[in-house]
């Protein structure tokens, strides 16, 4: 068995993000950015740059006539969904890959984090006004559970995959912890270092099952991606064998303030909004 | 022939000897499942939500989202295929799982099996089997030669109901 600070070390073999996804991370943190920054950052990249027109003019948008213009197309998908573009097709290791140590196809893991960003935007509303930004909780959704990919090859057995004990293993972390001495959520916060992605970002992938352990000034993001992520498993939008196996963290309701109906809606909304967004990807 | 995929919201039935309905994923998701031995028909519906007031328009467009408005539309289509009595009426529950402590507004996988024992109810029926709750996702089939319901987990095998 690997042992956690080889596992930690391991990060190492996934390769940085491209100049222009972590650009365009650490641009949709910033209040003071405008669309002008957006497209400075992407007419830099041609492959990113052919990818976001390739999206634009998808199916997905049905639009009439075809999009050549950067501004056009960064105007119709949201900086967001260029940020989600740039990470889907700069971090195929992790994106494009199975997780056979959670039992996991190749595609279920991307799925999941789109449909916890779009839920994490939708989420942010519920917010206290200004704290937290739709847009960051969006990328803090796709990128919560970028530690699986590295993680799932410590997980599996002798046969390349998981057998779970239904007895025995309720929580996922624990299981995690027993067969790799670590769980997803601190293998990815050293992939976040690795990435040298913004601490916003990084708090939010190290802190999403334990939202109550963030620093302050992170806490409502952290507690946005929390729900968000339960809410894509209880779609059926999970990740395998560990789908749904997390506790809530009830405190939540310091952060947001949602009804039955508020979840129901944005358990709608992801699901709808997902369908549109699934054939860029396609 | 063969095995029909229904979808998140998807209802439908089938009565060909060789064919299946089967639904991935139900999380918090119900699948209400039919099955008339004697004319060997079979139905299924793949409930998201309890309740279509949240959103009527969804509901119009595809009615199998909602526990209501899907137990309706699903029986509708099953008589389709010829009469059924209450006694040869054979209804499973599978899904409908939970996080932990999801207690509240999150338990949504409570509320969907909760809705459909009230609209079960209001038919005068109940369901014979059920597979419901837990934390973990479930895939789900019926063979409409045998009516047998087998569910499946990843990392935790298939079994049947």
């Amino acid at each position: 068995m690997a042992r956690p600070e080889d596992i930690i070390s391991s990060v190492r073999s996934i390769p940085p993000l491209s100049p222009s996804a972590l650009q365009l991370l650490s641009l949709i943190g910033d209040p003071d950015h405008g669309v002008a920054d957006v497209i400075r950052v992407v007419e830099q990249d041609p492959g990113l740059t052919a990818n976001v027109l390739k999206a634009v003019n998808s199916a997905a948008y049905s639009l009439e006539q075809k999009v050549t213009t950067l501004l056009r197309a960064v105007s119709y998908l949201g900086e967001k969904m260029v940020a989600a573009i740039a990470l889907w097709s700069c971090a195929p290791k992790v994106y494009q890959a199975g997780l056979a140590g959670y039992v996991s196809e190749r595609g279920e893991l991307w799925r999941h984090s789109i449909c916890t960003a779009i839920a994490c935007r939708e989420l942010a509303e519920y917010a206290p006004t200004g704290s937290v930004n739709p847009e960051l909780a969006f990328t803090a959704g796709i990128l919560h559970d970028i530690g699986k990919a590295v993680l799932s090859e410590h997980l599996q057995d002798d046969e390349g995959t998981l057998t779970l004990d239904p007895e025995r293993d309720a929580r996922f972390l624990d299981v995690e912890k027993i067969r790799g001495g670590i769980d997803h959520a601190e293998v990815g916060h050293a992939l976040a270092r690795h990435w040298k992605l913004p601490a916003p970002l990084a708090m939010a992938i190290r802190h999403h099952h334990i939202p109550h352990t963030t620093p302050e000034e992170h806490l409502t993001l952290v507690y946005t991606v929390h729900l968000g992520d339960i809410l894509a498993m209880m779609a059926g939008a999970g990740t395998g064998a560990d789908t749904l196996m997390y506790t809530l963290d009830e405190r939540y309701t310091e952060h947001l303030t949602l009804s039955d109906e508020d979840v129901q809606a944005i358990f709608l909304a992801m699901e709808t909004q997902f369908e549109q967004a699934r054939t860029i990807f396609s | 022939m063969g095995m029909i995929i229904l979808g998140v919201g998807d209802y439908g039935t089938a009565n060909n000897p060789g064919d299946g309905l089967k639904t991935f994923a139900l999380g918090s998701c119900v699948a209400l499942i039919l099955y008339n031995p004697k004319t060997r028909v079979a139905g299924m519906a793949h409930i998201a939500l309890p309740d279509s007031t949240i959103n009527s328009q969804r509901a119009r467009e595809k009615p199998g989202y909602f526990a209501d408005s899907g137990v309706n539309r699903l029986f509708r289509d099953f008589v389709r295929h010829g009469e059924c009595s209450r006694s040869d009426l054979v209804i499973k529950l599978v899904g409908g799982a939970n996080v932990l402590k999801a207690h509240s507004a999150f338990n949504i996988g409570h509320k969907n099996v909760a809705a459909l024992h009230k609209e079960l109810a209001k038919l005068g029926l109940k369901s014979a089997g059920e597979d419901v709750g837990g934390n973990f996702s479930r895939t789900v089939a019926i063979d409409v030669a045998s009516g047998e319901v087998v569910i499946n987990s990843p990392g935790r095998g298939s079994w049947h109901i």
